[in-house]
């Protein structure tokens, strides 16, 4: 598929009456920047390169192959003589027409023309390059039947759009969407009113067909956004091949779960974390085969990366059958870099300690190895995901492995929210993140370690009064307290009972960025047109609960103070 | 259309200004009991309806955000920002709906930011030999005042701020 530009580019070649060729190339990934150079370098006197397009197939496990798409005025065996260094296949790209009748306007080009038969080599004997032989990873050295070679044609299927005007798009279509709303409010208010039976029955079937248009265009819009996971995986796969051989570990890659889809946006900034955490699997987490052979464990260790759908998310799952994290290790770390209290090792269960490595500052590597551990910590990860909505969860045993777990929203366009009032602010609270919502009778607050909790089908909930989170003052006219609800939210596999006045409702909204100037302000992700004018600021859910229990934390380092 | 129109407005703007040799437009606007300008060309448009929603843990100053054609903006209360009380109510809690809302969307830096006014008066078209210099007048009319005009359609007395000043 080719961007604007080289689309641009190649209509100008075209035209210009220069010929297309396809020159196609195996690359080692270990030396890929160094001979793409000395390609682009050989090349560049004869003509221009267009683009490159990885075809995808062919390749090995540490080779890629390119088409690299180029024009020139030179015939094709000039340009066999003068590329033969590099290995690979060179075709033409045949005009429609002869070139006789190549008064190439743009629409003559094979580009453009979906269905016609797009590409073919001009004789296969003097596509084969000589060269050929020295690479034996080469595919077979007989072009490509026709129908293989979609890779230019698909142009005229499909569309890049810039996510950005996707997201006008969608940002239409709410506003469409509340000013729906309004008319039904309206039309309510008129419908006693009405003698007219007829019309009203109208408008309802109206209004139902406007529905489910709106419905089916956000659908459609969202769709669009979607990717499948298989290209990042697929990166990955690559960077950890490598990553592997440089620290001599081996280790199988099981990949499942490629063709799961999420929004655009997502992959691209997913595709940094899970470099990371593969480069953290490989570096810290699997040992060294005769570490492994010693502990009576397969030589060449095992890294599974799958994805999967639950719902409204994705979890991505990145496991290895490594050394696990030492939680002791962890803990000292920790107490050195005085990330926690010596108070407070006590009562830190075990999942807490191993999610102390999320905080900033804490490797439990003695010095920093040369994959990983290149400035960007698990603390950015983490981040990075939940920027994202997302939540990251790790599970370790000492000698079993390792497992992080992201679970992600699986599209940032369009969010699913419990709106909610506290003390007259009204705040929405993603339901991607809402466990469930529950009266609250005050009766059954009791007190733990300072800080309010009740309990909830036998386990015990922590709870926080968004109203003093936030430092609310009462509105003016009281809520009448008696009926509270807690919305019991999760945070990963830790959850936190908030507790509002009350619940509006659920509603599908368009988050869109608070500006600059509230960019410090924390525990919000956002604001959402709630209807009729009104802005609703969406929580951060992820970022509030750690605030509160940070917030423990500080408490009880002070208290752990003032008693020593 | 809109956007349109603006353009017209703007190229008609830049015309006017040549053909009167160095007239600047101001738009005035009244905070608290004194009447306030900027110059024109700044303020992207006069907002003069919607809703306030304040957000808990803004910085001082900040008095909401609002929905401005599809978009989140910041809302600042000028007033406070040069010392005057605006005779709009801090609010207190829960979305605060103005009965006659004013708010300039300006650009400031890289953020379109809104800023409450108590009421938009009139457009001014001023040369500079009708503004007299802040520092003639004396000190208490604050360092965020560039200039003194006393335009003769009215005779009122009109501040004009240096953009500068608002930057939250």
């Amino acid at each position: 598929m080719l961007t604007e530009y080289e689309e641009h580019r190649l209509r100008l070649n075209v035209d210009g009456g220069f010929r297309i060729y396809r020159l196609r190339v195996q690359f080692s990934l270990l030396t890929i920047d160094a001979s793409l150079e000395q390609l682009k370098a050989t090349a560049k006197p004869h003509g221009e390169i267009i683009t490159y397009l990885p075809t995808g197939e062919g390749a090995g496990a540490d080779s890629i192959e390119l088409d690299i798409l180029m024009a020139s005025k030179r015939t094709l065996s000039e340009l066999e003589g003068l590329l033969g260094g590099m290995g690979g296949v060179i075709l033409e790209v045949p005009r429609k027409r002869r070139a006789s009748e190549a008064s190439a306007s743009p629409s003559d080009l094979p580009v453009v023309e979906g269905h016609l038969p797009v590409y073919e080599p001009r004789g296969s004997s003097t596509s084969v390059h000589a060269e050929e032989d020295r690479k034996p990873r080469a595919p077979s050295s007989v072009p490509p039947p026709e129908g293989k070679l979609g890779t230019v044609r698909s142009v005229t299927q499909t569309v890049r759009v810039d996510i950005q005007k996707l997201d006008r798009l969608m940002n239409a279509v709410s506003e469409l969407a509340i000013v729906k709303s309004s008319l039904d409010r309206l039309f309510d208010r008129i419908r006693p009113q009405s003698s007219d039976r007829r019309s009203v029955a109208e408008l309802v079937r109206l209004s139902r067909t406007f529905d489910r248009q709106l419905e089916s265009m956000q659908q459609g819009i969202l769709e669009v956004r979607m990717v499948p996971l298989g290209q990042l995986f697929e990166r990955l796969t690559r960077v950890a091949r490598q990553v592997g051989r440089n620290a001599n570990k081996q280790f199988n890659l099981v990949v499942t779960g490629a063709e799961t889809e999420v929004d655009k946006l997502i992959v691209e900034e997913l595709s940094d974390p899970l470099m990371h955490m593969m480069r953290n699997a490989i570096d810290h987490g699997i040992e060294p085969p005769a570490v492994r052979a010693a502990a009576g464990k397969p030589e060449a260790g095992t890294i599974a990366l799958n994805a999967f759908q639950k719902g409204s998310h994705v979890l991505i799952e990145l496991e290895d059958d490594g050394g696990g994290i030492d939680t002791e290790r962890v803990l000292e770390v920790a107490l050195a870099r005085n990330l926690i209290n010596p108070a407070e090792v006590r009562s830190t269960s075990r999942r807490d300690i191993l999610n102390l490595i999320f905080m900033p500052g804490l490797s439990t590597r003695a010095e920093a190895g040369e994959i990983s551990g290149r400035g960007v910590g698990m603390d950015v990860v983490k981040t990075n995901i939940s920027k994202l909505g997302g939540v990251i969860d790790v599970q370790s045993e000492v000698g079993i492995g390792t497992k992080l777990a992201i679970t992600l929203p699986i599209t940032l366009a369009i969010m699913r929210v419990l709106v909610a009032e506290v003390e007259g602010h009204t705040f929405a609270i993603p339901l991607a993140n809402v466990r469930e919502a529950v009266q609250l009778s005050e009766s059954d607050v009791f007190t733990v370690d300072g800080h309010e909790a009740m309990s909830l089908r036998g386990s015990t909930l922590r709870l926080a009064r968004l109203s003093s989170v936030f430092e609310l003052e009462a509105a003016r006219r009281p809520t009448r307290t008696a009926k509270r609800f807690v919305v019991v939210t999760m945070a990963g596999a830790a959850r936190i009972g908030l507790v509002v006045d009350q619940l509006v409702g659920g509603r599908d909204v368009v988050m869109k960025a608070l500006g600059g100037s509230l960019r410090a302000v924390r525990g919000f992700a956002g604001a959402a047109d709630l209807g009729d004018e009104q802005l609703g600021l969406v929580l951060d859910t992820p970022s509030l609960y750690e605030e509160i229990v940070a917030g423990d934390r500080r408490r009880v380092a002070a208290a752990a103070g003032r008693s020593a | 259309m809109r956007a349109l129109a603006k353009r017209g407005r703007a190229t008609r703007q830049v015309e006017r200004r040549q053909e009167d040799g160095g007239l600047t437009e101001y738009l005035a606007f009244r905070v608290g009991s004194s009447t306030y300008a900027l110059p024109v060309s700044i303020v992207r448009e006069i907002v003069r309806s919607g809703t306030l929603t304040p957000v808990p843990r803004a910085p001082n100053g900040v008095l909401g955000i609002s929905s401005f054609r599809g978009r989140v903006v910041t809302v600042i209360d000028l007033g406070g920002l040069l010392g005057v009380a605006c005779s709009v109510v801090q609010p207190t809690s829960g979305p605060i709906r103005i009965p006659r809302l004013r708010i300039l969307m300006i650009d400031v830096g890289q953020e379109t930011l809104g800023y409450l006014v108590d009421d938009v008066v009139q457009v001014y078209r001023l040369a500079p030999r009708d503004v007299e210099s802040a520092t003639t007048v004396g000190s208490d009319v604050g360092a965020h005042v560039t200039g003194i005009a006393r335009p003769q359609e009215s005779g009122e007395v009109v501040l004009l701020l240096d953009p500068k000043a608002l930057l939250p």
